[in-house]
């Protein structure tokens, strides 16, 4: 994960880079002389619904979103190094994003969420798009990491969280996100404000100042407004900044047991990944079949999740789930587990406690 | 501890001690606070009437079920399904309680839900208060249908979770005077 600080200033992230406003966004960001390095994070296929709505043609329907733009960017700048994560925001290594400026492009408050943890994590400046198809609305607000620095989430209230996306488990557990229905256009429009900030950011013509604000274009009335966001004393974010320190080891090498003595002073020893519970135990709620492992959450792939009787997703069990992981709780052996057994992987971030206070560490 | 532990640990404090006082105020439910004070975990345990369905297939009243709450650190920025965890009987017999896995569903649980109003939401779901009567839906496709036919028998138990109290004004009286 460590790539020169050169490199890095000239790295852009996006997140949801295959939808409505992300696939016009990359095909601008591939043309910056500022960029020369990209990574796409998109989890979904396209659809034939996509056609109408999205930058894409006939023949990618079906095909992984990073995949066909990953091929397009190369075909408008072969030199530019792209890296496709096809995964959810939630469930990517935090350190595989890391990147000279975040462009969100996504439809779920659920990985807006992740997407503000990240960056206010690692410090990286964002700018998050919307559109809304009915009310012709196109929008950017643009984050700058820090303490007293008003994060994505700062406006949230309880409305918001209460419209999240939900998994039940009495609908196989899945979660759903409302189309924008929003025209291709209105996409486009959002796009090319997210990347002309973007571009004037990594110029170096932007600077923390300007960011903290919102752009929104209404196409329908034609006016503009731009209001500035607050600092909300009360936010539910986390703004402190992860300052992990980087890990010559690579989860393979890496036991719990290890992890645990990294934790700074004595007394009993936790470790945890954050916005990740480790799960226990998985159930079927239609078969019943259960399946007892021990992973942090975003690390659970279908292979994890899904049933081996009925192929259904299966659920996490709450009384076999912990936020974190104390020596003393578990037994012996669990302490000999490597941590990629655990479901860590190269780039995730893993915090340890003890008497002396938390310490973040970011593993090779 | 930042500023978003505070919340939380005010939050847990909150609940622990509304839990408590409905437990209280309750005959029908006993709350267990799990682990260290303020608690993320609990046991909630309800003598409420419900149904349970035995290995001969009879349906039966029984008066003794266990629900898990377990409000991990992301509970109020984000409601998993694992918040609620069904802890028995497994022969349990309702169209939102899954016979085969510890899982209820007990309608969307929002971040930052109470306790007070989960325990309340189960109490609804045990005593057959609430019910889906739609089997696409359901955990328990059989009591589904059950639920559908025998629709006068609900609530199972009548009794409310939190103990009402009556003033009653008396006079005593020797019977001399008339009323």
């Amino acid at each position: 994960m460590t790539l020169p600080p050169e490199v890095l200033r000239r790295t852009v992230t996006v997140l949801g880079s295959g939808g409505n406003v992300g696939s016009h966004a990359v095909k601008h960001l591939a043309r910056l002389q500022e960029v020369e390095r990209l990574v796409l994070v998109d989890p979904d296929t396209y659809s034939q619904k996509n056609l109408r709505v999205q930058d894409i043609e006939a023949r990618d329907v079906g095909r992984k979103k990073v995949e066909v733009q990953k091929r397009q960017v190369r075909r408008i700048n072969p030199s530019m190094e792209v890296v496709a994560l096809c995964a959810p925001v939630e469930q990517v290594p935090p350190a595989m994003l890391r990147s000279a400026v975040i462009l969100a492009c996504m439809d779920s408050r659920q990985a807006r969420l992740s997407a503000n943890r990240i960056t206010l994590g690692l410090r990286i400046p964002w700018i998050d798009s919307g559109v809304e198809g009915t009310g012709g609305l196109a929008r950017i607000s643009l984050y700058f990491p820090g303490l007293e620095r008003p994060c994505g989430i700062c406006a949230w209230d309880e409305r918001h969280f209460a419209t999240m996306e939900q998994r039940y488990p009495c609908s196989d557990g899945e979660e759903t996100t409302a189309p924008t229905g929003a025209p291709s256009s209105l996409g486009g429009l959002a796009a090319s404000l997210q990347v002309l900030h973007a571009q004037r950011y990594l110029a170096g013509e932007l600077g923390p100042e300007d960011f903290g604000r919102e752009m929104v274009l209404d196409t329908l009335y034609r006016r503009l407004s731009a209001p500035a966001f607050r600092r909300n004393p009360d936010c539910l974010a986390e703004h402190e900044a992860w300052d992990a320190q980087l890990l010559q080891q690579t989860p393979e090498e890496l036991t719990l047991g290890d992890a645990l003595q990294l934790a700074p002073g004595n007394g009993r020893r936790s470790l945890w990944v954050d916005a990740s519970p480790f799960i226990g135990e998985l159930a079927c709620r239609h078969c019943g079949t259960s399946r007892r492992l021990l992973r942090h959450e975003a690390s659970l792939l279908p292979r994890h999740d899904r049933c081996p009787s009925c192929r259904r997703r299966m659920l996490p069990v709450g009384s076999a789930t912990w936020d974190r992981l104390e020596d003393g709780e578990f037994p012996r052996r669990i302490l000999r587990r490597r941590l990629s057994r655990l479901g860590l992987r190269p780039g995730d971030v893993f915090a340890v406690a003890a008497s002396g206070g938390t310490r973040r560490y970011e593993l090779s | 501890m930042t500023r978003y532990e505070e919340i939380f640990h005010g939050f847990l404090q909150h609940q622990q001690e509304q839990g408590q006082k409905l437990a209280d105020d309750s005959d029908l439910l006993e709350l267990f606070p799990l682990g260290k004070s303020p608690a993320q975990r609990y046991i909630a345990r309800y003598s409420c009437r419900g149904l349970i369905r035995t290995t001969e297939g009879e349906v039966q009243e029984a008066d003794r079920f266990e629900v898990g709450i377990y409000f991990d650190r992301e509970y109020l920025r984000r409601a998993a399904p694992h918040v609620l965890t069904w802890l028995g009987p497994r022969e349990v017999f309702h169209p939102n309680i899954s016979d085969r896995a510890p899982v209820a569903c007990i309608g969307a649980i929002r971040p930052a839900n109470p306790l007070v109003d989960l325990l309340y939401r189960v109490w609804e779901v045990i005593t057959y208060r609430k019910k889906t009567t739609n089997e696409f839906d359901a955990l328990n496709a059989v009591a589904c249908q059950y639920a559908r036919n025998h629709a006068s028998r609900f609530p199972i138990d009548p009794r409310p979770l939190k103990r009402q109290t009556r003033y009653i004004q008396a006079q005593v009286s020797d019977g001399s005077a008339r009323p």
